[in-house]
């Protein structure tokens, strides 16, 4: 495995647990807040998981460095 | 024979020029050691809610079920957004790619209102005097959204695009002409190797 794809690895496993700790935030919230906090809770962890999935995107769409 | 590929400045520059050339690496790991740590307190006290279903008061994280009074010390997270925004700011000139600066710059800027909001917090422990008519310190994006997961999502937008910055840094795309200063990238180790 070479040090990038190493690196890589590293920061997926990180925004994974972004991920999911936002899903289930979002589940949670919506059983234990009221449903206006409930639903801006959901835009902040979606949100989130936006700029997660960007990062996954942009970290292995890459064609190699210099 | 050893051959770097970046332009250090060498030990005669001032401490802002060092830590932007020869000390950026271990400057970098320092930092992102502090912010980890600070990640692991976040994520923890996250599954202590979400997971374990602890009550919101009683999820600390892990020095906070040690040091109690740490959790609801708002000095002690202005602190971290200070050195949070600091850090962001002074590592910056090290990000010499059109990419990683661009990315490093966006993660300062949202750092910036997340620290304005914590100020903002401060100054309300301080003064003893709370904004919008609440009971206790409150942030305007609180306004909305609580706490714990304002934070998660504070946190999130400032790490994902230092995350992406340093990933440029230690593999500047194949298109990147400015030079690094540092020792980062992952290339001038090879290339530095002896020979």
């Amino acid at each position: 495995m070479t040090a990038q794809n190493a690196i890589r690895l590293a920061m997926t496993a990180f925004t994974g647990i972004v991920l999911a700790l936002s899903a289930v935030g979002i589940r949670w919230t919506s059983q234990h807040q009221p449903p206006a906090s409930a639903a801006a809770s959901a835009a902040v962890l979606g949100i989130s998981s936006t700029f997660a999935i960007v990062a996954l995107v942009i970290i292995w769409r890459g064609t190699g460095s210099r | 024979m050893a051959v770097t590929a970046h332009a250090a400045v060498g030990s005669s520059g001032s401490f802002m020029e060092r830590v932007n050339s020869d000390w950026h690496e271990i400057a970098m790991r320092s930092f992102m050691v502090v912010v980890l740590g600070h990640w692991m307190e976040h994520f923890l006290q996250t599954f202590q809610i979400y997971v374990l279903g602890w009550p919101v008061p009683q999820a600390r994280g892990m020095i906070g079920m040690v040091f109690p009074s740490l959790v609801t010390s708002e000095v002690l997270h202005y602190g971290y957004a200070l050195v949070m925004l600091l850090a962001l700011w002074a590592l910056r000139p090290g990000f010499t790619g059109k990419q990683e600066r661009w990315w490093w710059t966006l993660a300062l800027g949202i750092q910036f209102f997340h620290h304005f909001e914590h100020a903002l917090l401060q100054w309300q422990a301080l003064s003893g005097h709370n904004l919008f008519g609440r009971p206790m310190p409150t942030s305007i994006a609180q306004l909305w959204v609580p706490r714990v997961e304002l934070h998660l999502f504070y946190n999130t937008i400032v790490f994902v695009p230092m995350i992406v910055g340093m990933y440029y840094h230690l593999f500047p795309p194949e298109t990147e002409t400015a030079r690094p200063q540092c020792s980062c990238a992952w290339h001038s180790r090879s290339v530095a190797s002896p020979v």
